[in-house]
């Protein structure tokens, strides 16, 4: 175990040097949220007793989807997918750790550093300029740490998952952007769940991706209360189980049929 | 396959612009079908403009290279070279999509054609490409000074293309002229349609504005190329 924290770490130290990088999405990230405000507001000037979710409440979650823009997993492992098509990945496979445990603390860290790096920037400004708010109380800050931490394992284990297809097709992007559609679409990333009709809004929820975004966020305006917590952390673990063992069972079948290139 | 994905992946924004409707029904006097026009016009200019404009996108490492060099040494004019570099087919994944939303919207209005109104659709969509591609240049051209590309021009293409999904009108005064004349991206979307759709300007610019505004795009880009001439000027080659 002290292996894969030590790897975490180093993952860590090393993308918590892309700084340049976070700036310029920070940048991007508010222009985003303002638009995206800006056009909720002029439907909800448009027909002001339709609105499914209040302005402020609207304001509140779309500032925390930019702020955790990158827990969210997007397009293929670059890394990995070069590591396929390169054969390296042998060099990967006869390590004496296990390459799940491996990969899993490299997206735990993957996702976590450039979260935290735009995380603070974005919410100070948007506290500040934007018209963002504090958790709607402590039972619901409590409610939000909980989910965002475990939001953080399912978005690692998807991102797992992810780059195990890659086993699959050498250039692995198709498979990679279906889902990166799939998430982006129904985990809230786009669009406040709540604002779908009400019966697709259910089905989305039961889904594992709402448990990144969606999730979180509903603690945070407080849609969402304390106990509730037990039944959402249930939700977050299985979902975390159950692609665990879709990864094993990929990876399983993957190392049985393998066929390295030479490189 | 990358091109079914990027049809996807552009095409999602739509679910979202969708679901707002069904709730509100309406935003500043538009419907869907005339907001689904916005959303398959802007990303049809957008996909042309992104399909020829890889070769900017890669403008620090052809300076990183030195195959820049190569290509101020030939007769043809660098700018030419660079947007032949490559045309990414895979963008006509994002024009597809925006075609069908745009085929879809058509279907639903009922829009009295002239050959005014064609022109003006013919002119805006040149212009649009054109806006487009002066971005792309610039952003390109701020290469000789950082030669790393800047990330920040993002918000004008990108960010351009979200911002012309909607009405011009719903956004503040400030907003509003950036677009309409700074970066002229409501002289291809908003005001031509305005004109073909016979709706009045709520801003209150005059009706023949809008058959003169993709001009302004025109403007924007001859902006564009003086300004890659003006950064060719300061360039000096690492040899490569």
């Amino acid at each position: 175990m002290k292996v894969y924290f030590t790897i975490f770490h180093a993952y860590m130290k090393t993308l918590l040097q892309y700084r340049i990088a976070a700036f310029a999405g920070i940048v991007t990230q508010v222009f985003w949220g303002i638009l995206l405000i800006i056009i909720y507001k002029a439907f909800c000037a448009s027909s002001p007793g339709s609105a499914p979710m209040s302005i402020q409440d609207f304001i509140i979650y779309t500032w925390l989807v930019q702020a955790t823009f990158r827990l969210i997993p997007f397009g293929i492992d670059t890394e990995i997918q070069q590591m396929m098509s390169k054969g390296v990945i042998g060099f990967e496979l006869v390590r004496p750790v296990s390459l799940l445990h491996l990969w899993m603390a490299r997206y735990l860290a993957k996702r976590l550093a450039p979260t935290l790096l735009r995380f603070f920037p974005t919410m100070i400004i948007s506290l500040l300029f934007l018209g963002m708010k504090l958790p709607v109380s402590i039972s619901g800050c409590i409610g939000w740490f909980v989910s965002l931490f475990l939001a953080l394992w399912l978005s690692a284990v998807i991102s797992l998952l992810m780059s195990l297809t890659l086993f699959w097709t050498i250039s692995g992007e198709g498979i990679s952007h279906m889902m990166t559609v799939l998430i982006y679409s129904t985990s809230g990333q786009i669009l406040p769940l709540q604002i779908f009709p009400d019966h697709i809004a259910f089905i989305l929820r039961l889904l594992p991706f709402s448990g990144m975004v969606d999730l979180p966020n509903r603690y945070y305006i407080g849609t969402l209360s304390l106990s509730q917590l037990p039944m959402t952390v249930l939700f977050q673990l299985s979902w975390i189980f159950i692609l665990l063992g879709v990864c094993q069972v990929l990876y399983n079948k993957s190392t049985k049929k393998i066929v390295i290139q030479g490189g | 396959m990358q091109s079914i994905a990027q049809f996807l992946i552009t095409g999602i924004e739509f679910l979202a612009v969708w679901a707002l409707f069904y709730r509100f029904h309406s935003i500043a006097g538009w419907n869907l079908a005339e907001v689904a026009l916005f959303h398959g016009w802007i990303h049809m200019i957008f996909a042309l403009s992104d399909a020829n404009s890889r070769g900017f996108d890669l403008m620090s490492q052809l300076i990183k290279t030195g195959e820049l060099d190569r290509f101020l040494l030939r007769p043809v004019h660098p700018l030419l070279q660079i947007a032949g570099k490559e045309f990414t087919l895979r963008r006509s994944g994002r024009f597809l999509q925006g075609l069908m939303i745009f085929i879809w919207a058509l279907s639903q209005l009922r829009i009295e054609w002239n050959i005014m109104k064609a022109g003006l659709l013919l002119l805006a969509y040149i212009s649009g490409v054109a806006l487009f591609n002066g971005i792309f240049i610039m952003q390109a051209t701020t290469c000789f000074w950082t030669v790393e590309s800047v990330e920040i021009g993002n918000v004008l293409t990108y960010g351009g293309v979200e911002a012309g999904r909607m009405p011009i009108s719903i956004y503040p005064p400030f907003l509003r002229q950036f677009f309409t004349f700074v970066v002229p991206l409501a002289c291809v979307s908003y005001y031509p349609w305005l004109y073909i759709l016979n709706k009045p300007d709520p801003i209150g610019l005059p009706g023949w504005f809008a058959l003169i505004s993709p001009l302004c795009c025109l403007i924007f880009f001859f902006f564009s190329i003086g300004f890659w001439e003006f950064g060719l000027r300061s360039y000096t080659s690492a040899g490569g």
